[in-house]
């Protein structure tokens, strides 16, 4: 990478140390809080542009650990920080290098607007993202959909989707992606769907289980490990993956990067 | 030193400033660099010495002390999380900001996945919450903005900045 230290060259201990190669410095960024990576743009010339070469992105609200607290209405100031994160988040992908894929992206916050969700899901699909790890939470509870473009991504090869998302009973856009679904099978290249028990005691109904056997159906599944599923108000979804994960609230977990734990979690 | 020409099962690897080291060939397999030595048709594993101009014998034994230790550690399952953190802090507090670095450049050479995270995470937190006079210092950066051009850069990246005090 060209640098610009014309004076400076005669300083010492420089060089060698600044010359670690690109490769690295955005591998340590990799382990670094993002807004930190972001503000390395201030160091020098070099540095001005790297970090939007990042692959592997991990983007955390709230990283103290209350992400994950659940069912507590957030503080005004949490609702301040969501906000500005989500901002944030908008920032940081409309300025990365957009011509390179995404390998790795990691997701963790909770009351996003719904149009950073899709903002960050869309950019995901459209940038070949491979491993997607998306945990997210409602206070109070509400359905979010999952785009068709995340649905029908080719290159996920592994996904978490942590939604505690709460049953509804709009299901007008069911329908509506019958016949896409055929064309754009989902989740093309997972490899093991795992089924496990959610938060709170329901059986596993035969809808349910049909709407595994779709997955199974549609998906190179290598394998298929049914522990406990709990559906509530299951809709006429056979067949409509798609729709269940939006509407039902189904929760989905990694194993490892070809295989997947999807868990039906109903509050 | 080249070693007696006894059959051997170990791969020979000479750093720049020392003796040849040898190292199992369960080690050598974790340094890609080597791995791709290894590979190669005309590597004997009884003769040859894989030179390694760009590290030096300490480099190249900090390596191999890692990995001997996380290898070993998998193995028994007891107490490992507490000993191997004190291993990995034991590990860096042998290391000045200058040798860590230098250990980074090491482990990318040789591509040594295991040690180079294990850094890249060191350097990371080492760095974190630090002001930019440190960060520079740290990796040597010259700033090369002049005034008016980090002025511009703080402005039009206050998004980032936001509650980050300057120097």
């Amino acid at each position: 990478m060209k640098r610009q230290r014309e004076s400076e060259r005669d300083i010492n201990d420089i060089d060698r140390l600044s010359d670690l190669p690109d490769f690295v410095l955005l591998h340590i960024m990799e382990f670094m809080d993002i807004k930190d990576v972001v503000q390395t743009c201030i160091l020098s010339k070099r540095w001005k542009n790297l970090w939007k070469s990042m692959t592997n992105l991990t983007l955390h609200c709230l990283d103290d650990g209350r992400t994950y607290t659940r069912v507590s209405p957030l503080e005004d100031t949490d609702q301040t920080c969501i906000l500005s994160f989500s901002k944030f988040v908008s920032r940081i992908l409309s300025d990365r290098d957009g011509s390179l894929h995404l390998q790795h992206l990691d997701f963790a916050h909770r009351d996003t607007p719904e149009i950073t969700l899709l903002e960050v899901m869309e950019y995901a699909a459209s940038h070949n993202v491979q491993q997607f790890r998306f945990p997210v939470e409602f206070y109070p509870p509400h359905t979010f959909e999952l785009p068709l473009s995340i649905l029908c991504c080719r290159s996920l090869t592994f996904l978490k989707l942590d939604f505690w998302i709460f049953s509804s009973a709009n299901n007008k856009r069911l329908s509506n992606h019958g016949s896409m679904k055929t064309q754009h099978p989902c989740f093309s290249r997972l490899k093991s769907v795992k089924v496990e028990r959610g938060p709170l005691p329901m059986a596993l109904d035969d809808k349910g289980i049909s709407t595994v056997k779709y997955l199974l159906q549609n998906s190179p599944l290598a394998k298929v490990d049914i522990i406990t599923c709990f559906v509530v108000d299951m809709l006429a979804l056979e067949g409509f993956v798609v729709d269940m994960l939006a509407l039902e609230g189904f929760v989905v977990t990694h194993q490892s990067s070809h295989e997947l734990q999807v868990c039906f979690d109903i509050l | 030193m080249a070693k007696t020409p006894e059959p051997k099962r170990t791969i020979s690897l000479k750093p720049c400033d020392g003796d040849v080291i040898e190292v199992s060939p369960m080690i050598a397999k974790q340094m890609q660099t080597i791995q791709s030595f290894i590979e190669d048709d005309s590597f004997i594993a009884t003769t040859t010495i894989i030179p390694l101009p760009n590290v030096t014998a300490f480099q190249l034994s900090k390596i191999i002390d890692y990995l001997n230790y996380h290898s070993n550690s998998k193995a028994v399952a007891d107490n490992v999380k507490e000993s191997t953190k004190k291993f990995d802090e034991e590990f860096l507090k042998e290391l000045e900001h200058d040798k860590l670095k230098e250990l980074l450049h090491a482990a990318n050479y040789l591509n040594v996945k295991e040690v180079l995270d294990f850094l890249c995470q060191a350097v990371a937190d080492l760095i974190q919450d630090k002001s930019v006079k440190f960060v520079r210092k740290f990796f040597g950066v010259v700033n090369d903005y002049s005034v008016e051009e980090e002025e511009d850069i703080r402005r039009t990246h206050a998004w980032a900045f936001e509650g980050v005090e300057e120097d």
